[in-house]
Formats: C-alpha cells, sequence, structure tokens
C-alpha cells in the first residue's frame, strides 16, 4: 500500500492522496494506475458487507415491496398486476382510522418523550451528586432494558380491571375506572398505551438528551451567572438554544419509532376496543401475514414510507432552520 | 434445528474480475443481487405448489412440520424412537413451530411454504385443512388408503364416527382424500371444585342451564369473592361455546356466510356481557392465563379443551378440577377441532412418509400420546375411554369425548386468521360493552363477510 499524506480541505473534509515514489514517468503510471486499481478494489470491499446487508435486508424488501403493491399477491398462487387498485384501499375509512390513531400515538409521544424528558436531563445533569444523578439516570433507563413484549406483558397484568394492582389501588383512593379496564375503553386505551410507551421507551431518549445537554461547557453557566442570571434565565438562553441539534435529533429518532409502534398494540389490545389502538404497522403485519393480502400490505408499507420520509424532511428542514436561529448559527457567520 | 433441517443454496464462488471496478459495474452487480433477492421468494411460492424440493436430503430421512413448544418434547421423542425402531435407519427431522393457535400456525407454514420450505409430512388441524388443500402442496392419499384398506378400515372404526363428514367439510371438491385424521379437541367446563365446596355448591349435572351457570356465579361471587368464569378471548374456547349452545354459530354449516347477527348469537353476547358487567367474569383480554387463575383460586370456571391437563398437572390441582359438559340455553354444543396429517407433493419418500402417517394413527403411538402430557384426546376411542388416557386426569375426562358426539367443526374457511382475529376483536368490544349488542354484531357480520369474500 502507498504511503499517504493527509490534509485539511477548505470544506473542511479530509482528502488522502498516495505519494508517488516511484522513479521514470512511464513507471510512475503504471504504478499510479495500479495502486488507483487496488484502492478502489480495497475501498469497494470494505463498503462490501454493508452494501451487500442493504441489499438483502433494506434494499432488495423495499424494492419488493414497491413491486408487490402493484400486484394482487397472495402467498401461495400466481401474481397479477393490478395498477393502482392496492393504493385505493389506503382511502377507506378503516385505513384512515389507523392513520389517525398511528398519528395521534406517534405525536402524543414526541410531546411525553420531549419535554419531560428534557426537563429531567437538565435537572439531572446540573445535579451536583454524581450518585445521585447515576441512580436517577439508571432508574429511568432499566424499563428500556426489559425489552418492550417484556413491559407490555407486565403493564397488561398491571392493568388487569380484575386481578392488576392499579386499578385495585385506583379504586382504594376512590377513583373509578370503566369496568372493563382501561385497556377495553375506547376513550382510554390509546392514552394507557402511551403511558406504558412513555415508561418502557423513555429512557433511551432522556439519556440522548442528557449526553448533549452534559456537551454545553460548564463556562458558559458559570459566566451566565457571574451576570446574574438566574436558573430559568440559563435554561432559556443558555441549555435549550445549545441542545436545540439534540432536541431535534430526538424529535427525528422518536417520530420514526413511534410511526412504527407494533409490539403494545399487538400484545395488550390487539387494536381493540373499535379498532382505537390499531397502527399502521399491526395492520400491515394482519393484511401480509394474516390475509395473506400481500399487496395491500405492499401498499400501506410504501404509502407509510413516504409519509415517514417526508414528514422526516419537513422536520429536517424546520429543525435545521430552529437550530440556525437558537444558535446564532448562519450561513454568513461560517 | 431449522438450520439443520433446511439446507441453504450453495455459493457460486462469484469473484470481482480482475479490472478497474467502475462505480457502474458495482451498481450493475448490486442490481443484479437486489433483483434475485426481490424475486426470488416470489419465484420460489409460485413453484411451491408444482415441484420445489423437498426439505429431506435422502431416502431415509423425514422431515415433518408440527405445531408445539419443548413441552411437548417428551411425546415427539417417544414417537420418534418408536418409529425408528419400525424402520431402522430413518432419520426423523422435526421442525416444531410455536404458534399460539393454530390459525397463526397455518400463517407461518404458509409463508415457509412460500420460501420453498416443504416438508415431507404436515401437520395441520382442522383450522387450516382446506386452506392448505386447496393450494395443491398434498398429495392425494387415496391410493395408499385403497392399498392399506384394512388397516384404515379398522382405524376408523376405532375414531369418532363423525369423522368422515368432518372430513368432507375440510376438503376441497372432490374424491380427493389429503389427510389422516389424528388427535381431537372438544369444549367442555372445568370447575375448581374447592371454589364450589367453599360455595357450597356441587358439581352441575349434565344438561344444566345458562340459567343455573347464572346462579352458580352469583353464589360463588358472594361466597368466595372469585370470580365465577373467565370470558376467554379465543373464539374457540371463548365464543364458539356460547354460540352453539344457544343453537347459534359464526358461520352457515358449509362456511360459505358468515351469520353473526343472528337473534341466537345476539342473545349469547347479551349473556356473556351481562357476566362481565356484573363482575362476575374476568373481562377478555389477549394474554390473560384463565388457567393459572383458576389453579391459583380466583376463577371458578374455565371453558377449555383437554389442554388445561398440562397446567394443571403443573400447578397440582388435577384433583381439585372436575369437568362436566357447557352449560345449555337451546342444547348442548362444543366446537371440535383435531390435527391431521398430509403427505406433500414434492416428497421424495411418499411411501415412508404414509408409514409414518400409518404409525402416528396406530394403538402404539395413541397408547404413548395417551400417557403423555397431551393436549388433545387420542383419536382412537378405545385408548381414550382407557385408564391410560384418564389417570392423573380430572374427574369427569371422559366428558371430554361425549362433547364430541354433538359437536360442530370449528369453522375454518381460507383466510380464517383474519375472520378469527376479527371475530375476537369485535366480541371483546361487545362484551366489555364498547358498542353495543346489535350494532356490535353487525359491524362484525359486515367486516368478517367483506373478509370471508376476499
Amino acid at each position: 500500500m502507498a504511503r499517504m499524506s493527509v490534509r485539511e480541505t477548505r470544506g473542511g473534509t479530509v482528502r488522502i492522496r498516495p505519494r508517488h515514489t516511484a522513479s521514470g514517468p512511464g513507471r510512475r503510471t503504471d504504478t499510479a494506475r495500479a495502486r488507483r486499481r487496488q484502492e478502489t478494489l480495497a475501498g469497494y470491499l470494505f463498503i462490501g458487507p454493508a452494501t451487500v446487508l442493504f441489499i438483502v435486508f433494506l434494499g432488495g424488501p423495499l424494492l419488493a415491496a414497491l413491486i408487490f403493491s402493484f400486484t394482487d399477491w397472495q402467498l401461495l398462487g400466481p401474481i397479477h398486476f393490478v395498477g393502482l387498485s392496492n393504493f385505493r384501499s389506503l382511502f377507506s375509512a378503516q385505513v384512515l382510522q389507523i392513520f389517525g390513531n398511528t398519528f395521534y400515538f406517534t405525536f402524543g409521544s414526541i410531546v411525553l418523550h420531549i419535554v419531560p424528558g428534557f426537563c429531567l436531563a437538565a435537572l439531572v445533569v446540573r445535579l451536583r451528586s454524581k450518585t445521585l444523578k447515576y441512580i436517577i439516570q439508571t432508574m429511568y433507563v432499566a424499563p428500556f432494558l426489559l425489552g418492550y413484549a417484556s413491559a407490555a406483558l407486565l403493564w397488561e397484568y398491571m392493568l388487569n380491571p380484575s386481578f392488576g394492582p392499579v386499578p385495585y389501588y385506583l379504586h382504594k383512593i376512590g377513583l373509578t375506572l370503566p369496568f372493563a379496564g382501561l385497556l377495553n375503553s375506547p376513550a382510554w386505551a390509546m392514552p394507557t398505551l402511551l403511558g406504558v410507551d412513555e415508561w418502557a421507551t423513555f429512557g433511551f431518549l432522556f439519556l440522548v438528551l442528557v449526553a448533549g445537554i452534559q456537551q454545553i461547557p460548564e463556562e458558559l453557566y458559570e459566566a451566565a451567572s457571574l451576570d446574574g442570571a438566574g436558573p430559568l434565565r440559563q435554561m432559556f438562553r443558555i441549555t435549550i438554544p445549545l441542545s436545540a441539534p439534540t432536541i431535534f435529533y430526538a424529535i427525528i429518532v422518536n417520530f420514526i419509532l413511534a410511526f412504527q409502534i407494533f409490539t403494545p398494540m399487538y400484545i395488550m389490545t390487539n387494536g381493540g376496543p373499535l379498532g382505537r389502538t390499531e397502527s399502521m404497522v399491526q395492520y400491515i403485519y394482519q393484511q401480509a401475514f394474516q390475509s395473506f393480502q400481500i399487496g395491500t400490505a405492499s401498499a400501506l408499507a410504501v404509502a407509510s414510507f413516504i409519509i415517514i420520509a417526508l414528514l422526516t424532511v419537513v422536520q429536517f428542514t424546520l429543525g435545521v432552520r430552529l437550530v440556525r436561529r437558537a444558535t446564532g448559527y448562519s450561513e454568513a457567520g461560517r | 434445528m431449522l438450520e439443520n433441517t433446511f439446507s441453504t443454496a450453495g455459493g457460486n464462488g462469484q469473484t470481482f474480475p480482475n479490472r478497474t471496478l467502475s462505480r457502474r459495474s458495482v451498481l450493475k452487480f448490486g442490481g443484479t443481487a437486489m433483483a434475485a433477492g426481490v424475486f426470488a421468494p416470489a419465484l420460489a411460492a409460485c413453484s411451491s405448489g408444482s415441484g420445489s424440493g423437498s426439505t429431506s436430503s435422502s431416502s431415509k430421512d423425514l422431515s415433518y412440520v408440527i405445531m408445539g413448544t419443548s413441552t411437548y418434547s417428551p411425546i415427539w421423542d417417544a414417537e420418534s424412537k418408536q418409529f425408528q425402531a419400525l424402520f431402522p435407519g430413518t432419520k426423523l427431522n422435526r421442525i416444531a413451530i410455536p404458534a399460539p393457535t393454530w390459525s397463526a400456525y397455518v400463517d407461518d407454514l404458509k409463508v415457509r411454504i412460500a420460501s420453498g420450505l416443504v416438508p415431507d409430512i404436515i401437520q395441520v388441524a382442522t383450522e387450516g385443512m382446506y386452506t392448505l388443500a386447496a393450494t395443491g402442496i398434498l398429495h392425494p392419499l387415496n391410493d395408499y388408503i385403497a392399498t392399506d384398506k384394512t388397516y384404515i378400515d379398522s382405524y376408523y372404526a376405532d375414531v369418532n364416527p363423525n369423522f368422515p363428514d368432518w372430513l368432507k367439510l375440510t376438503s376441497p371438491p372432490g374424491s380427493e382424500v389429503y389427510y389422516l385424521p389424528g388427535e381431537d379437541q372438544s369444549m367442555c367446563m372445568w370447575l375448581n371444585m374447592k371454589l364450589f365446596r367453599a360455595a357450597g355448591i356441587s358439581a352441575p349435572g349434565e344438561d344444566w342451564t345458562w340459567d343455573d351457570f347464572l346462579a352458580i356465579a352469583r353464589r360463588i361471587k358472594s361466597k368466595t369473592g372469585a370470580y365465577a368464569y373467565t370470558c376467554d378471548y379465543g373464539s374457540y374456547q371463548g365464543i364458539q361455546p356460547w354460540l352453539q349452545t344457544n343453537g347459534g354459530n359464526q358461520m352457515s354449516a358449509d362456511w360459505k356466510t358468515v351469520t353473526m347477527d343472528t337473534p341466537e348469537n345476539a342473545e349469547a353476547a347479551e349473556f356473556v356481557r351481562m357476566l362481565v358487567q356484573d363482575g362476575l367474569a374476568v373481562a377478555p383480554s389477549p394474554s390473560f392465563d384463565d388457567f393459572a387463575y383458576q389453579a391459583k383460586g380466583k376463577v371458578a370456571m374455565v371453558g377449555c379443551g383437554r389442554w388445561e391437563i398440562i397446567e394443571a398437572r403443573q400447578y397440582q390441582v388435577v384433583d381439585d378440577l372436575q369437568i362436566v359438559q357447557f352449560p345449555i340455553k337451546k342444547q348442548h354444543g362444543s366446537p371440535v377441532g383435531w390435527d391431521s396429517y398430509g403427505i406433500s407433493t414434492t416428497s421424495p419418500n411418499k411411501d415412508l412418509a404414509w408409514n409414518f402417517l400409518k404409525y402416528l394413527t396406530s394403538v402404539e403411538y395413541n397408547k404413548t400420546f395417551a400417557q403423555l402430557p397431551s393436549p388433545a384426546i387420542p383419536a382412537r376411542t378405545s385408548i381414550a375411554t382407557s385408564s391410560l388416557f384418564t389417570a392423573n386426569s380430572p374427574a369427569g375426562t371422559t366428558e371430554l369425548l361425549k362433547a364430541l358426539d354433538y359437536s360442530t367443526p370449528i369453522p375454518s374457511p381460507i383466510n380464517n386468521d383474519a375472520i378469527e382475529n376479527t371475530l375476537q376483536t369485535g366480541w371483546a368490544d361487545i362484551v366489555t360493552g364498547s358498542v353495543s349488542v346489535s350494532a356490535g354484531l353487525q359491524q362484525l357480520q359486515e367486516k368478517m363477510s367483506e373478509q370471508l369474500a376476499s
């Protein structure tokens, strides 16, 4: 392998150049070509495993879903091209309700994770006691390590209207719940699932937000303090603006994960009551692996992919603007 | 185990050519690989019904797919030993699918078959028999049955006499026979007699009614504080018995029409809903473990088939339980389901596979099955009524066999799992009060009809 030299470029990237040492113009050209070939091969070999994995597990299925969305394939049997008819099912009342449920869950999840997550993270980072800091972090992250399926089964037991401890103690303090339980109540089932989701996954985004806030230099707080800024002022003038990129990242991750929610609905409510908790991914699963309407399921998957991609782009665009405004970063000031 | 069972396609030694690699050539290679990845499953699925390879690799190997978890290992190990003693050198490759229901098992099976993983022998229950036979992946057994007529006749003489009619219902039109029936399952009511005794009640008689059930339920609740009953989420044990004992059902006898919005079904739904609303029954919940609560003395009555015996033995409450018929409103009624075994069209060892099917119907296998922690009733009546089956079982175990006489096969049309899922969710909505009985049944009628037609 040729020796390499590294230098900074204007764009901030690092470019690696081979340093030519051979003598004679012809030989130099041949050697350079051979090296280039070797480097190219090495490059492709480095990206090879990731590319293969991408093709097999992501690109291939994605392309397959796109193709199957125009067919009436039912798994065991012939495939016929049916044009856009599978996409018409996207506008049925049931699918619109499911999209509604999914958005309800997604936005509820974002609000419940980001707002308290950020406040708690800001508080924990400012704690002087390291022990207390670790205890709080561990406490919130522990449910996340449990696994979502286990958490869902646990909470189904906790909320069981006949034997669960939650209804029992709520009844003891005078709160009357629906007789068939929160999970069987059309009004309460989705908020309850949001609560379970909060308990089960809060730790992950909390850790992300803690990591983001920890990056803020301590000197800024000291300087602000010397200038007479109180905790609230410090929060709004230092913590929030400088954590904006992390918050924005957490929102996008939360959005993508919540939009694909499946486990609690599948285990705890099976989409009920009255379909009020049926999520899009659960419906896709039912269409694909219970009804074997692969075409319809693929059309729904493609539509969901497009929605997630579009909304992520919108969030990204808005987020970048907000981050620039919050951090005072601009093109001119680069 | 699967890795050992299913052979994978070998690599073709593809290497990069010794020349400068352009991005275009890499993309071309990637595109080809992607296309192969996209179309391979579809092509496998298209060919699965007409000639993809079996998963067996030698003439003495037999692969078979069954439903179950490691709980059933004693049964499987015993059957392997016995069959290998009969046919030395045979290697049985077992593929166990741990599905929660038979419908879910059929779904899993269909996905495997679509991937080209077709074993020699396929176990399937009522819920998937028609579906699988209609796909053309099963080999007709008529010739084998004709050759072994004496043995098969003696087998049918020892199983429930309703089987020939039931099998017609679960086979596509025509004279082909695709399955030999195996173990079966009916529905009865399992009672926790400790709670009954605590409430000063004796076990009800064979013809007890819904009114008797209600009176017992109220007494148990008031005297012991325990729940009288759990409304199981499953359609087999939680919905069907109530419909059938009132002369209703979810579908017509030929499974061609949904019949959810009948007055009989409405009456059944009202009754179960009242049990929940009055606090006598536990509301349906997808993951609720009825048996655990019955074993702990928190629930007095659980509707169930033979499968509760496994947990009853685990919790050591066999002597506290008693099995009685389901209470009636208009008539006795119970769903019935049974295991069946078929041979795949692609099996290279059909003769050996047939011998395995014969073994699964033999007296020896039935005896083994009856003695082990078997979750179903042995197909042979002579064994199911013997002490081999009734030993270490609750009093009234033979009631399960009696129930077979008036049982109706659990409706199992194509697309059954989706329909069953709709029924379970919709029924739960009705009995928990999320929707009125009439509106709920009407919604079920419409949605299930739509699914049946698709």
